[in-house]
C-alpha cells in the first residue's frame, strides 16, 4: 500500500502493478464474462489501482491529462516522460 | 478513441549503449511479427468481428499492443539516445544511423520499413484469427 514516505519509482512501481493485473483481468473477462469470482476480482483491483494513481498524482503529477489541475503552469508536459 | 497514460506498462530504466541490440530489438518494433503490426492487426479486424466477445478481445488486445509498441520503443531509445557517430559505425548500426541518427523508426533489424502488407484483414473470423495465431505465436 501507499505511504508519503515513498519514492516516484516505487509509486509508480506500486500503479504499474496495479494497472497489470487490472488489465490482464480485463483480456481475461472479455472472453469469460459471466465469471463471477473474476468479476469482484476486476473490482477490488480496479479499487487498487485508482487508489494507487491518486497517490502518485497526488506526489509527483498527472498520470492521465485530466489529473493536471495546476492553475499556474501546465503540468501535464513536464518531465520525466515514461520513455526518459 | 483513446486515453494517453503516462507512464509505460511495465518500468525500463536501461543505463547502458548498445546499438547492436537495438538493431535486434528494433523487429519487434516495426518488424513482421512486431507491435505496431500487432496493434494495426487486431485494431483492423475488429471492425468486422461478428460478436462482442470478438470485438472485445481485439479491441483490448489491440490497445494493449499500443502499450508494447511504446515499450519497445523506449528500449530501443534507451539503447541508442547516447550513441556516438563512431561507435554507431563501429557496432554495426551505421545503416540506421546514415537515415536515422538516434530516432526510433519502424523497420526491420534488416532495415526494411515498415509496411502494412505484414497484416492481414478479411471479414472473415476464422481467417482473421487463425492469421493472430501465426503472427503471435513465437513473438508476444
Amino acid at each position: 500500500m501507499t505511504s508519503p514516505n515513498k519514492t516516484r519509482n516505487e509509486m509508480m512501481r506500486a500503479l504499474q502493478e496495479a494497472d497489470f493485473a487490472v488489465y490482464d483481468l480485463l483480456l481475461y473477462l472479455d472472453t469469460h464474462p459471466d465469471d463471477e469470482k473474476a468479476l469482484a476480482m476486476y473490482q477490488d483491483l480496479v479499487r487498487r489501482a485508482q487508489d494507487a494513481k491518486r497517490a502518485y498524482e497526488q506526489a509527483y503529477g498527472p498520470v492521465t491529462a485530466d489529473a493536471a489541475r495546476g492553475t499556474r503552469e501546465w503540468t501535464w508536459i513536464k518531465s520525466p516522460w515514461p520513455w526518459d | 478513441m483513446w486515453n494517453y497514460q503516462k507512464k509505460l506498462q511495465y518500468p525500463i530504466k536501461i543505463k547502458n549503449t548498445n546499438p547492436k541490440l537495438a538493431k535486434y530489438i528494433m523487429s519487434q518494433y516495426g518488424g513482421p511479427d512486431g507491435e505496431l503490426g500487432a496493434s494495426l492487426r487486431y485494431l483492423s479486424q475488429r471492425f468486422s468481428m461478428p460478436d462482442d466477445v470478438t470485438k472485445g478481445i481485439l479491441n483490448d488486445v489491440g490497445t494493449e499492443e499500443l502499450a508494447h509498441l511504446e515499450m519497445v520503443g523506449t528500449i530501443i531509445h534507451q539503447l541508442t539516445r547516447d550513441l556516438t557517430p563512431e561507435e554507431a559505425d563501429k557496432k554495426g548500426f551505421g545503416d540506421y544511423y546514415v537515415d536515422h541518427n538516434i530516432a526510433v523508426y519502424p523497420a526491420s533489424a534488416a532495415g526494411v520499413p515498415f509496411t502494412a502488407a505484414y497484416v492481414q484483414s478479411k471479414a472473415d473470423v476464422i481467417a482473421d484469427l487463425t492469421e493472430d495465431l501465426a503472427a503471435d505465436a513465437t513473438i508476444l
